[in-house]
């Protein structure tokens, strides 16, 4: 038997309601329904009657849901332009956050002594070992919880498939050129965000590369074992996603 | 015989009702309806859900402010008005005065012309 007002709950969320006002409606409508069955059984009769009557008081479904909806600013930004986030935030969430993971690491780094420009100071293995560490992290971890992120959004919201299917094929044609890997000062120095395993960093500074370049599929091909594992991990939630909706068309069938 | 409910209700009045209720003292949703059900002798009738997306939107216009609050194990949210909320609550009263004052007159000489 479906909770009390799971079809309003999925009703206003389909039709592009905040969670957080769905939420708060749906809460406070349980606590009236309590009121009222209380009221209609303290009259007296059959108690499933009086819980009839109760839920006849409150209102329907469909009159609850139009409540709701005739309201202004109650539906969520998701709902209002999904292929603003669907699109433009995957992308910028994943390099604001490669940038965050990379200046932490230069951060600690320059805390440690370790970051000079110029000199060419020895790291110790603790910090070879949290670069690596962060940068491994980074590379398997970050795009499918990024990925993860839109899917939730996506599901949450109740939005149609294509959209966080969108999010997650940006993603999975960017994560790949984005990682960590330095050059040496002194020599060049340059360095790029890159999907890649490197144990030697003296510096790290960050450029952009383009897609679908020879060398980002040569770095796939070489390392084909981490890419396809990124893969994976970033198309589950889309998986999961599918299947959920799935499970809950056949429930509506 | 039972009224169902009243479309001019739904169509914008409940601001109206809501902030003068909320003027004396603050309430929650049930006791909201109830006060409108007992305080219009039954006259305004609605579906009794269809209170809380006006109370959110007053409140989301800062015109009430609301708190929650466990009565006997139970959490209640408590609405309460806000200056905002008075000086809506003014202007609403006078549209409304304005408003019933012109019907009033135009039924009144309907009335004196069929007379």
């Amino acid at each position: 038997m479906p909770a009390p007002f799971e079809d309003l709950r999925e009703s206003l969320l389909r039709a592009g309601v905040a969670p957080r006002h769905v939420r708060a409606y749906l809460a406070e409508l349980r606590e009236h329904l309590a009121d009222l069955a209380e009221r209609e059984s303290a009259a007296g009769g059959d108690p499933r009657e009086a819980a009839r009557r109760a839920r006849a008081a409150l209102g329907d479904d469909e009159t609850l849901a139009a409540a709701m909806l005739s309201r202004r600013g109650v539906r969520s930004v998701a709902a209002r332009v999904p292929w603003l986030i669907f699109t433009l935030l995957p992308p910028l969430s994943l390099l604001f956050l490669v940038l965050l993971w990379t200046t932490a690491l230069v951060l600690i780094g320059g805390a440690n002594g370790l970051m000079r420009v110029g000199y060419n100071i020895p790291w110790p293995e603790w910090y070879h070992l949290l670069v690596l560490f962060m940068s491994g992290a980074n590379n398997i971890l970050l795009t499918p919880a990024i990925a993860s992120l839109f899917v939730y959004i996506a599901w949450r919201q109740r939005l149609p498939l294509k959209w966080p299917l969108i999010a997650t094929a940006i993603l999975l044609l960017n994560f790949m050129r984005l990682g960590t890997q330095t050059g040496l000062p002194g020599h060049g120095g340059e360095a790029v965000i890159w999907a890649r395993w490197m144990r030697h960093f003296n510096s790290l500074e960050l450029a952009w590369t383009t897609p679908f370049s020879v060398s980002a599929w040569r770095v796939i091909s070489a390392q084909w074992p981490l890419v396809l594992l990124q893969w994976i991990l970033t198309l589950l939630p889309m998986l999961w996603l599918l299947r959920t909706y799935r499970a809950k068309e056949k429930i509506a069938d | 015989m039972a009224r169902g409910p009243n479309p001019n209700f739904m169509a914008g009045v409940p601001e109206l009702v809501i902030l003068n209720l909320l003027r004396e003292q603050e309430m929650y949703g049930y006791q909201i309806v109830q006060a409108i059900r007992t305080g219009s002798s039954g006259t305004l009738s609605l579906a009794e859900g269809v209170i809380y997306p006006v109370l959110h939107e007053l409140k989301q216009e800062g015109a009430l402010k609301a708190r929650r609050q466990t009565v006997e194990g139970r959490s209640r949210v408590y609405y309460k008005l806000t200056a905002k909320g008075q000086a809506r609550l003014t202007a609403l009263t006078s549209d409304w005065s304005g408003l019933t004052a012109a019907i009033q007159a135009m039924l009144g000489g309907r009335h004196a012309r069929a007379v």
